[in-house]
């Protein structure tokens, strides 16, 4: 095992991404594909052929995962799993309006757990992994997302905790957590000149990230590479965070 | 496999324990690798955890900042600079302040000036900086006033160099391991009680191996890792979960 690159450990293992139509979820499957793994992802649309170049070569899943009904089903559907990536999570533009802020909570963060307990005898069976998308809200406040905020902060402590309560069976849990990465979630900023020029210069690596960035980050923590990591988050965010 | 070839990377405190782990690694993905460690030769190594075969070995004592100055391993272009060389004292003796200052000496001022002295040939190579710190670099070890001074200071040294070098497309990360199997925490391993005592603690069971904490060195240092930088990652089997 040379570790990066060499992505023999993922031949053959099957991988469930939640929201892996677009964006970092689809980069995340489309990487685990090239390695010859088994995916399943998730999506809100009723087909797969709904979304614009969804990835190609996985199995789809149609899921609103706000639904325990829903959550139910995917469990009932998947037979064996080694790698869980929790990636769909939403944000809304009233988060201050109470029933927005528990919707967002329902899905960044009741989802995640839900799924991630149903899901944990199939870990335990493979000696597996999740890894969690969070985001530089997990560790900074985004003040006119307070539930998006609360929700990635929220992910971060359920990542510790899940490490720590389920290291005894071999299944490590980690974070990953991007700074701004060119997505549909980001179109608003990179679209306007402006914002973009303000949120550059708070990168020290003065650039977007792209999806394909964190995607191989994921990769990395579910790689036998991070064996002795559990617990733990990694930024990815060209030093966003740094000012 | 091959994800360094054509490369070039040095790895401070190469010669043996994590350093070692983490130039084998590289050696193995194609890299040309030059390690440094104290002892005169490669063949002072004999007998110890290191394998140097394949390795460029050249002495250097990197809290000697006379040493660094002269240390020239032949590099234009440097893709990694893995800073894994430190010391430690026990018995209380970082509480006297030489030797207080000797340890901040090899496990702070020297990584600096190795990061000062290789910045152009990083810069020229868009390379990257893995700085191995440790958990003590974010809380207090009782009887290591130097080392949690040293690698806490190492920690905040990432995070400004990643700052600072961020706009000559250098990345600097740190890694931070637990207990790892290694010569300098021989006095806790070794000892059987002590071993199982710290294990208990461990979520996943074990302590760490040198190879443990290669992985994560080798990714950050990687393309892969191409838009991480100022981070630290903790590799401790989730014992600061």
């Amino acid at each position: 095992m040379n570790g990066l690159n060499n992505g023999s450990w993922a031949r053959g293992k099957s991988v469930l991404v939640t929201g892996g139509t677009q964006g970092i979820g689809k980069a995340v499957a489309e990487q685990f594909l090239a390695l010859g793994a088994k995916v399943t992802i998730t999506g809100t649309r009723t087909r797969i052929e709904c979304y614009d170049e969804p990835p190609e070569g996985v199995t789809y899943l149609q899921a609103d995962l706000t639904w325990p009904e829903a959550r139910a089903e995917i469990a009932a559907h998947i037979d064996a799993l080694d790698v869980l990536v929790n990636n769909a999570g939403r944000g809304s533009a009233n988060e201050y309006e109470q029933e927005e802020f528990e919707h967002v909570i329902d899905s960044n963060l009741n989802a995640v757990m839900d799924l991630s307990v149903r899901l944990h005898p199939l870990l335990k069976a493979t000696k597996g992994s999740i890894v969690n998308v969070g985001s530089l809200a997990s560790f900074l406040a985004l003040k006119e997302t307070p539930a998006y905020t609360a929700s990635k902060a929220g992910l971060l402590g359920l990542t510790r905790a899940l490490g720590d309560k389920w290291a005894p069976d071999g299944v490590r849990v980690n974070l990953v957590a991007p700074g701004f990465i060119a997505t549909r979630m980001t179109e608003g900023a990179r679209t306007n000149p402006e914002r973009e020029k303000k949120l550059m210069r708070a990168i020290p690596m003065q650039r977007w990230g792209e999806p394909d960035e964190i995607a191989s980050a994921i990769l990395f923590l579910a790689s036998p590479a991070a064996s002795y990591i559990t617990g733990q988050s990694l930024a990815i965010d060209g030093g966003l965070m740094l000012r | 496999m091959g994800a360094f070839a054509g490369k070039t990377v040095l790895v401070t405190g190469g010669s043996t324990g994590i350093g070692n782990a983490a130039a084998r690694r590289f050696l193995a993905t194609g890299a040309r690798v030059i390690v440094t460690g104290t002892r005169a030769s490669a063949a002072d190594y004999a007998g110890t955890d290191g394998d140097l075969a394949g390795l460029e070995y050249h002495q250097l004592d990197q809290g000697d900042l006379a040493a660094v100055a002269a240390f020239d391993p032949g590099v234009a272009q440097l893709h990694a600079l893995v800073v894994s060389g430190a010391k430690v004292a026990y018995k209380r003796a970082e509480f006297i302040p030489d030797t207080f200052a000797d340890v901040l000496a090899t496990n702070l001022t020297g990584p600096m000036a190795l990061a000062m002295k290789f910045r152009a040939a990083l810069a020229a190579a868009k390379g990257s900086i893995v700085f191995v710190g440790s958990v003590a670099s974010f809380k207090g070890t009782i009887g290591q006033p130097a080392y949690s001074a040293s690698k806490g200071g190492l920690l905040t040294l990432t995070r400004t160099l990643g700052q600072a070098l961020g706009g000559e497309g250098i990345r600097v990360n740190l890694v931070a391991p637990g207990l790892v199997r290694s010569k300098m925490t021989a006095i806790t391993w070794e000892h059987p009680d002590r071993l199982a005592a710290t294990e208990r603690q461990v979520p996943l069971g074990r302590i760490g191996e040198p190879d443990d904490i290669a992985g994560p060195i080798i990714f950050l240092a990687s393309d892969a890792a191409r838009y991480v930088t100022g981070t630290s990652l903790v590799i401790d089997g989730g014992l600061s979960a």
